[in-house]
C-alpha cells in the first residue's frame, strides 16, 4: 500500500516538472493503473466491487485518456515541448513548497500511520495538478493537469477513510472522461481558429 | 369584513391598467386604465372609511408565499389612516392623470402609465395593511419598482434616466435597511408576523438599537429624511406630474408609516434617545429642505425640496412624541403623534395640490423654470387660485390645514415642555419649526410671485391657459379640502386622537388644539370675506382707474425688469450663505469702456450630495477600477487563484 503511494507521488512529481509531453502521458498512464491496484489493495468491502472499481480505474485512466491525448499530440503536431511559463528549476521549488504545504495540512487531519501518507501524497498530487494548469503553456498539459488533479481526490479519498463508494467512484470516472473528451474536441477546435495551442493568447478574446 | 374584499380590490386596479395595454386609441386607453384606477381608488376609500368604523381591527389571512411563516393583512387604526390617504390621493391624482397624461400619447409612450400607476397605488395599500414582515418587504418591493418605472418613463430624456438610477439605488439601500431591521427582530422573537415582534419582550437592548438603526436608514431613505434625502430632488422634478404628486404625496409618507409602526407598535419600550434623534432629524431635514427650497429656479425641483422639509416636521411631532411616551408625558405624546400624522395627511393634501398646480403650469408653459413664467393668474386663473391656496397651507397661514397640523404639533410641544427632562429639546423644536414655518413663507411668497403674478417673461408664459376638466376638478377639490381640515380640523384630529390612545392607558390626553369649527379658523374666514367685500364696495363707489406704471426713468418697462425669483430669496441667501454656499460665475463682455452684456449664474450644491455621496461614490468606482486589474483575461492567472485558494484554505482553515 505505502509503495503504491510512493509511486504515484512520484510520478506526480516527475509529471510535475518535466517539460516533454510524451513521458508525462506515460506517468498518467501509469498513475492510473497504480490507482486501479488502491481499491483492490484497501478496500474492505467485497472483492468483486473492488475488482470493478479497479478495472473502471484502469480502463478509464490509463487506457481511454491517455490515448486521448496521444492522438490530440499526434494530430495536432504540437511538439514535445510543453513550455512552461516559469523556469524548471521554479517549478521544481514550487512542488518541493506544495508537498510541504501538503503534509502540514495532512499534519491536521488526525488521521494516522499509511492513512496519513495517502492523504498528503493526494493532496500533494492536487496541488501539482492545479500548479500544471496554471503553469504550462499548452492546452494539452493543462488536461494533463486536471487529470492529476483528480487523481490526487482519488488517493485523498481513499485514504481519508471514507473508502469508495462504487456509485459515487463511477460517476466520477464518467465526469472525468466526459471533461477529457471535451477537452479534445475543444483543443482541435483552438487549433483550428488560432492555428496554435498557446493558452497565453486567448485573453486577447476579453472585451 | 369579508376576506374576498382585499381580491377584489387588487382587480379592481390592475385591470382597468392591464386592459389599457390594449387599447389601440391612446385617449380611451387613459379613460379606462386612469379612470378604472380612480374608481378602485374611490372604492377602496370607501370601504376602508366604513370600515375602519365599524371595526377595527381587521385581520385577513393571505395565502402564505412560504411554507414556514403564515402571511396575513392586519389593518388596525394606523393602517386604515394611511389606507384612507393612499385611496384619496390615489383618487384624485387618477383623474388628473387622465387629462394630465395626453403629453405622452405621442408615439404611445405612457402606454404602460396606466397599469404602473395603479400599481403603485395597490402597493401602497398592501403595504399598509400588512401584517408580517413578508407581506410588507413584497408590497414595499413592488412599490418601489413601480415607482422607478414611473420615474423613467420619459426615458429618452438623459435625466430622467440618470433620476431613476440614483432613485432606484437609495431605495434598494433602503429596503436593505428595512429588511435588516426585520430580521433582528425575527431572530430574537422567532416570528414572522408583526403581532409576533410587539408580544415577546427584547431582552437585550443593543438589538433595539441596532433594528432601530436599520429602520431610521431603511425608512427614512424612502420618506426623504436628511441625509438620506438625495435621490428626491432628482426623481421628483423627472417623473410626470401625477406620478410626482403620488410620490411626494403619499409615497413618501410610507416612509413614515414605517417609521411609526416601527417604533410605536413593533420595539417594545424604545429609550428616549430615539426620540431625540428623530426630533433632531426632523428639525436639520425641515431647515435644509426649506432653505434648499428657497433657492431652486426648478419648479418641481423646489417642491421636492419642500417635501423633504415638511417631512422634517412630521418627524419632529413623530419624535418628540416618542421622547415624551419614554419620559413619561403619555399625555403629549398622544397629541404629538397624533399631530405628526395630520401634518403627513396635510402634505399629501397640499403637496398632491401643488403638484398638480405645476403639472397645471408645465402643461400650459412647457418650462419649469421659474424664472421664464410669470403672470400666470391672468391666463389660468382656477389653477392660480388653487395654486395660491395650496401655497398658504403649506406656508402654515390659517384658516388652511397645513397651520392647523403644525398647531397640534406646537400645542403638543408647548404641553410637554412643562414637564422637566427634555424641555431643552423640545423648546428648541419649537422654535426650530417657527423658523421653518416663516422660511416657507418666503419660500412660497417668491413661487406664487413669480410664477402667478407680475408680468409673463417668455411668450410660452402668456400663452399659456388653464387646463381641462380632468385635471381642474381634483385641483379645486384638494384647495376645498385645505380649506375644509383647516376650518374643521377635529374631523381628523378625533379619529388619530383615539388611534393613538394606546399610548395613555390611563386616557389621559393633552386636547386637540380645536373645537368643534375651528373658531380661529372661522373668524379669519369671516375677517378676509368682510374685507374683500369692503373692497368690492370702496371700488363700485370710486371707480377703478389703469394707468402705466412707473419706469423708473426708463422709455418703457419690459418684463425683464420685474423683480425674479433670485431677487426673492436673495435676503435669505446672504443670510444663510454659509450653510447654502452658493457659486457664482460671472461673465462680462466689454466693448471699449462699455458693458455690453453681463452673464451671472448662481447654482447651489447639496452639501450632503458633494460633501458625503459623491466621495463614497468616486471611491467606490476608484475601487472597481482597482478589481478590474484582477481579472485581466489570462487563464493561466485565474487557475492561479484557484491554487492560491486551495493551498490557503486545507493548509490555514482546517
Amino acid at each position: 500500500m505505502n509503495t503504491v503511494t510512493i509511486l504515484l507521488l512520484l510520478l506526480g512529481l516527475h509529471m510535475a516538472v518535466t517539460e516533454r509531453i510524451r513521458p508525462a502521458i506515460r506517468s498518467l498512464a501509469a498513475q492510473g493503473i497504480l490507482l486501479g491496484l488502491l481499491p483492490v489493495l484497501a478496500a474492505p468491502g467485497p472483492a468483486w466491487r473492488a475488482a470493478g472499481l479497479g478495472l473502471a480505474t484502469i480502463a478509464v485512466k490509463s487506457v481511454a485518456i491517455p490515448l486521448i491525448l496521444t492522438r490530440a499530440v499526434n494530430r495536432l503536431e504540437i511538439g514535445q515541448e510543453s513550455e512552461s511559463l516559469l523556469s524548471t528549476k521554479t517549478v521544481i521549488l514550487l512542488t518541493g513548497g506544495l508537498t510541504l504545504a501538503a503534509f502540514v495540512a495532512c499534519a491536521r487531519f488526525g488521521l494516522s500511520g499509511q492513512d496519513r501518507l495517502g492523504a498528503a501524497a493526494g493532496l500533494t498530487l492536487l496541488f501539482s495538478g492545479l500548479l500544471m494548469m496554471t503553469t504550462r503553456v499548452k492546452a494539452v498539459s493543462q488536461v494533463i493537469g486536471f487529470v492529476v488533479l483528480e487523481n490526487g481526490i482519488f488517493l485523498f479519498g481513499a485514504a481519508s477513510g471514507s473508502g469508495f463508494t462504487l456509485p459515487i467512484e463511477l460517476g466520477i470516472f464518467l465526469d472525468l472522461f466526459v471533461a477529457v473528451f471535451l477537452m479534445g474536441i475543444l483543443m482541435f477546435k483552438i487549433q483550428r481558429t488560432f492555428t496554435h495551442m498557446d493558452v497565453r493568447k486567448i485573453h486577447t478574446l476579453k472585451d | 369584513m369579508p376576506s374576498a374584499l382585499p381580491y377584489v380590490l387588487a382587480a379592481a386596479f390592475l385591470a382597468p391598467g392591464i386592459l389599457a395595454l390594449l387599447i389601440r386609441d391612446p385617449r380611451r386607453s387613459r379613460l379606462v386604465g386612469f379612470g378604472g384606477g380612480g374608481a378602485a381608488a374611490f372604492l377602496g376609500l370607501v370601504v376602508t372609511l366604513v370600515g375602519a368604523m365599524r371595526e377595527v381591527p381587521v385581520r385577513i389571512p393571505l395565502p402564505a408565499p412560504v411554507p414556514w411563516a403564515a402571511s396575513e393583512l392586519y389593518i388596525d387604526g394606523l393602517s386604515a389612516f394611511f389606507l384612507a390617504l393612499v385611496f384619496f390621493v390615489g383618487f384624485l391624482v387618477s383623474v388628473y392623470a387622465v387629462g394630465y397624461m395626453k403629453e405622452f400619447d405621442e408615439h404611445r409612450r405612457g402606454l404602460a402609465a396606466p397599469l404602473l400607476l395603479n400599481l403603485l397605488l395597490l402597493s401602497m395599500a398592501f403595504v399598509v395593511s400588512a401584517g408580517d414582515m413578508l407581506s410588507f418587504l413584497l408590497g414595499w418591493e413592488a412599490m418601489s419598482l413601480a415607482s422607478y418605472f414611473l420615474v423613467v418613463l420619459d426615458h429618452e430624456k438623459r435625466e430622467a434616466r440618470q433620476a431613476g438610477l440614483i432613485y432606484l439605488i437609495a431605495t434598494h439601500i433602503g429596503t436593505g435597511g428595512i429588511l435588516l431591521a426585520f430580521l433582528f427582530l425575527v431572530r430574537t422573537t422567532g416570528s414572522f408576523s408583526f403581532n409576533g415582534f410587539a408580544t415577546v419582550p427584547i431582552a437585550d437592548p443593543s438589538i433595539v438599537v441596532a433594528a432601530f438603526g436599520f429602520a431610521l436608514l431603511g425608512f427614512g431613505t424612502k420618506a426623504g429624511i436628511f441625509p438620506f434625502h438625495i435621490w428626491l430632488p432628482y426623481a421628483h422634478p423627472e417623473a410626470p406630474s401625477p406620478v410626482s404628486a403620488v410620490m411626494s404625496g403619499v409615497m413618501i409618507k410610507m416612509g413614515i408609516y414605517g417609521i411609526v409602526r416601527f417604533l410605536f407598535y413593533l420595539l417594545p419600550a424604545p429609550p428616549a434617545f430615539f426620540g431625540s434623534i428623530l426630533l433632531a432629524l426632523g428639525l436639520i431635514s425641515g431647515l435644509f429642505g426649506v432653505l434648499y427650497a428657497i433657492v431652486q429656479h426648478d419648479l418641481k425641483r423646489l417642491l421636492a425640496f419642500s417635501s423633504i422639509e415638511n417631512v422634517g416636521i412630521v418627524l419632529i411631532g413623530i419624535g418628540a412624541a416618542s421622547l415624551c411616551r419614554a419620559t413619561g408625558r403619555p399625555d403629549a405624546a398622544r397629541l404629538l403623534l397624533a399631530g405628526g400624522l395630520f401634518h403627513a395627511l396635510s402634505h399629501a393634501v397640499f403637496k398632491t395640490l401643488l403638484f398638480m398646480g405645476a403639472g397645471a403650469v408645465i402643461h400650459g408653459a412647457h418650462t419649469r423654470n421659474i424664472e421664464k413664467l410669470g403672470g400666470l393668474m391672468r391666463g389660468m386663473p382656477l389653477t392660480g387660485i388653487a395654486f395660491l391656496a395650496g401655497s398658504l397651507a403649506i406656508s402654515a397661514v390659517p384658516p388652511f390645514n397645513g397651520f392647523a397640523s403644525e398647531f397640534a404639533i406646537y400645542r403638543g410641544l408647548w404641553a410637554a415642555s412643562w414637564s422637566a427632562g427634555s424641555r431643552g429639546i423640545l423648546l428648541a423644536a419649537m422654535a426650530g419649526l417657527a423658523l421653518i414655518g416663516g422660511l416657507a413663507v418666503v419660500c412660497f411668497v417668491k413661487v406664487v410671485g413669480t410664477v402667478f403674478l407680475g408680468n409673463a417673461r417668455s411668450a410660452q408664459a402668456s400663452a399659456a391657459r388653464d387646463p381641462s376638466l380632468a385635471m381642474e376638478f381634483p385641483m379645486v377639490a384638494l384647495a376645498l379640502v385645505c380649506l375644509g381640515l383647516g376650518v374643521f380640523p377635529s374631523l381628523v384630529l378625533d379619529p388619530l386622537m383615539s388611534i393613538t390612545s394606546f399610548l395613555s392607558p390611563a386616557g389621559a390626553a393633552v386636547p386637540a388644539p380645536a373645537g368643534k369649527p375651528f373658531t380661529v379658523a372661522i373668524a379669519l374666514v369671516i375677517a378676509i370675506a368682510g374685507l374683500s367685500l369692503l373692497r368690492a364696495v370702496l371700488l363700485r363707489r370710486n371707480g377703478l382707474r389703469a394707468g402705466g406704471t412707473w419706469g423708473c426713468g426708463f422709455p418703457y418697462a419690459t418684463p425683464r425688469m420685474q423683480y425674479t425669483a433670485s431677487s426673492f430669496a436673495d435676503p435669505i441667501l446672504h443670510v444663510f450663505q454659509g450653510i447654502l454656499r452658493p457659486h457664482t460665475t460671472r461673465k462680462e463682455r466689454l466693448s471699449g469702456r462699455f458693458l455690453l452684456e453681463v452673464e451671472q449664474d448662481t447654482h447651489f450644491h447639496d452639501i450632503i450630495e458633494n460633501g458625503l455621496y459623491l466621495p463614497v461614490y468616486r471611491l467606490f468606482v476608484q475601487a472597481a477600477f482597482q478589481a478590474r486589474r484582477l481579472h485581466p483575461g489570462y487563464i493561466h492567472l485565474y487557475l492561479g487563484y484557484i491554487l492560491g485558494t486551495v493551498v490557503l484554505l486545507l493548509v490555514f482553515f482546517h
